[in-house]
């Protein structure tokens, strides 16, 4: 008896084990009383993104009891009032949702970003240059000839994570972050390339400064990049750079 | 129109409603009150709504008075308050007649107190809440010489009090009950903890002589609140109300919210050790939180 006992837990162990290495998408976490999170994928996947903001959105606006649905790199993350909803109908509703978006493609439309490439507000771009052994045209016109993914937005209000980054130009986080790092900077950091929406301490590589104000809590939108948007930055000249509001340190 | 002035600001002074949803999409955090608890109650004294903004008090030592008498109420550490000399009990609401004092001095227990009043402080709202969140830029702490407004109210009294059983003790060392992930170490049940100086409203930070072994990041999610991360060097932090929308650490688990009243009022050096306890169960008592204060309404 107690063989057979033993055989059937050892085998139950294994079933479990089996269970985790087929994990099928998309899947529900739970995280705490009052939240649970959507797994889409198990990495990174920008032709997901779309779908993950079109779920998000739809979550916040059609789901009684929703609190707080926020569309990350890989998942949906929702908060909920315990209530006005249960989460096992949270759930149920998110997977009915998703497989009526799973059809939602890359949305054509780009926002471009001007971004003054310069030594002179971009304290990373020449060694970065050195270090991949390019001239620092070269860097520009790779980072400026790549349309990017809004894949999540986080760290800071308006800092939006822009996937895509070509593997030639992808780069190490400073070790020491910066104490400051100037409001508009354009950094780069591993397999994404962000701006700094406000001065803040950072560790990103800068390459650039974009003028334009990314965040701004009495316009509406509060910001122009969302989750899922395509971004291209137009390099632009210094005189431009001012005449759009640009500062040189 | 009624309104509380400020004439001797605690270090740390802030208002506070139940927080700011719906835009943690734009980056943004929720703030809140850390001890939620103390904040529900002293609204309740009133008869407010738990939504209404009371005062953050941190570590004690403010004076406030009003133009008009007004009715206050104040939960949360014991900060030996007295109104023209006289002392007026915590877990209390109260009157506070024009050209009369409260003062507030340090508390010897506990880290937090909140000033409610009958009716609620009218203040503007940035996307929705009163709430300050100083890492967003959004409200500022509050100065000597701030006059804040408060809302019309025919609230009358009587003086309410706390019922004793509801009043929590403040101790040198709590447990929390931790609600684990699958990727939990049983490590964590069995360190022992203290809370760091350079904890604040973003999370609190986890000292410990023995260090927890640390893990791979994962691809950034948001948390809520409540999670426990640890960083690579081993220092589990606690996510509070004024955290990162998003984070990428390894997650230990996250703390049940009926517990964060506690961390809310623990200082730097406080004992903290962990314990688990199941999803179920830490969902049944902030059910029951909710129903109590009547979150809906």
């Amino acid at each position: 008896m107690v063989t057979i006992q033993l055989l059937s837990k050892r085998l139950h162990r294994l079933g479990s084990l089996l269970i985790v290495r087929i994990m099928t998408y998309p899947r529900i976490r739970h995280l705490s009383e009052n939240s649970l999170i959507m797994d889409m994928s198990e990495k990174l996947d920008a032709e997901l993104c779309p779908q993950i903001a079109a779920l998000a959105e739809a979550a916040r606006n059609e789901l009684t009891g929703v609190i707080e649905s926020v569309p990350c790199a890989t998942s949906v993350y929702i908060e909920f009032n315990p209530l006005e909803v249960d989460p096992t109908v949270i759930s149920e509703r998110l997977h009915a949702m998703y497989s009526n978006i799973s059809g939602h493609t890359l949305n054509e439309e780009t926002v471009t970003l001007p971004c003054y490439y310069s030594p002179d507000v971009a304290p990373d771009l020449l060694a970065l240059a050195q270090e991949k052994k390019m001239t620092f045209s070269e860097l520009i016109s790779i980072h400026s000839g790549t349309t990017y993914t809004v894949c999540s937005i986080g760290f800071a209000p308006g800092f939006a994570y822009l996937a895509g980054l070509d593997p030639r130009i992808c780069a190490d986080r400073h070790n020491t972050p910066r104490q400051s790092v100037a409001s508009g900077s354009v950094g780069i950091a591993g397999a994404q390339t962000a701006v700094y929406p406000r001065e803040s301490p950072g560790g990103w590589q800068i390459i650039g400064n974009c003028p334009l104000p990314l965040f701004d809590i009495q316009s509406d939108p509060i910001s122009p990049l969302s989750h899922g948007m395509q971004v291209r930055f137009e390099p632009i000249d210094q005189e431009t750079f001012i005449q759009k509001g640009g500062k040189l340190p | 129109m009624s309104a509380l002035i400020i004439e001797r600001a605690a270090p740390m002074m802030q208002l506070q409603d139940l927080g700011r949803f719906g835009v943690a999409h734009h980056g943004l955090s929720q703030g809140g009150p850390l001890d939620l608890h103390a904040h529900c109650w002293a609204n309740r004294l009133l008869g407010n709504p738990v939504s209404c903004a009371t005062i953050e008090i941190t570590f004690g030592n403010a004076e406030f008075s009003t133009q008009k008498d007004t009715w206050l109420a104040l939960c949360g550490a014991d900060m030996h308050a007295t109104i023209d000399g006289q002392p007026v009990p915590t877990w209390s609401s109260f009157l506070l007649k024009n050209n009369q004092s409260l003062k507030l001095f340090y508390p010897k227990t506990g880290l937090r107190s909140y000033l409610a009043s009958a009716g609620g402080f009218d203040t503007p709202t940035t996307l929705g809440s009163q709430s300050t969140v100083l890492r967003n830029d959004i409200g500022r702490k509050l100065m000597i010489g701030d006059i804040i407004p408060i809302q019309e109210t025919r609230f009358t009294g009587p003086t309410a009090r706390t019922p004793p059983c509801y009043i929590p003790n403040f101790s040198d060392q709590i447990e929390l009950r931790m609600i684990p992930y699958s990727e939990t170490k049983q490590q964590v049940f069995q360190t022992r903890f203290t809370v760091s100086q350079r904890s604040d409203r973003m999370g609190l930070i986890l000292d410990t002589r023995s260090p927890l072994p640390t893990h791979h990041g994962i691809i950034s999610e948001a948390l809520p609140i409540g999670t426990v991360q640890l960083p690579p060097d081993g220092k589990p932090i606690i996510l509070l109300n004024d955290r990162q929308t998003q984070g990428g650490y390894y997650k230990l688990g996250c703390i049940m919210r009926c517990d964060l009243t506690k961390i809310a009022q623990a200082p730097p050096g406080t004992r903290v050790s962990i314990r688990q306890i199941d999803l179920e169960s830490a969902r049944e008592e902030w059910l029951e939180f909710c129903h109590f204060f009547r979150f809906l309404e």
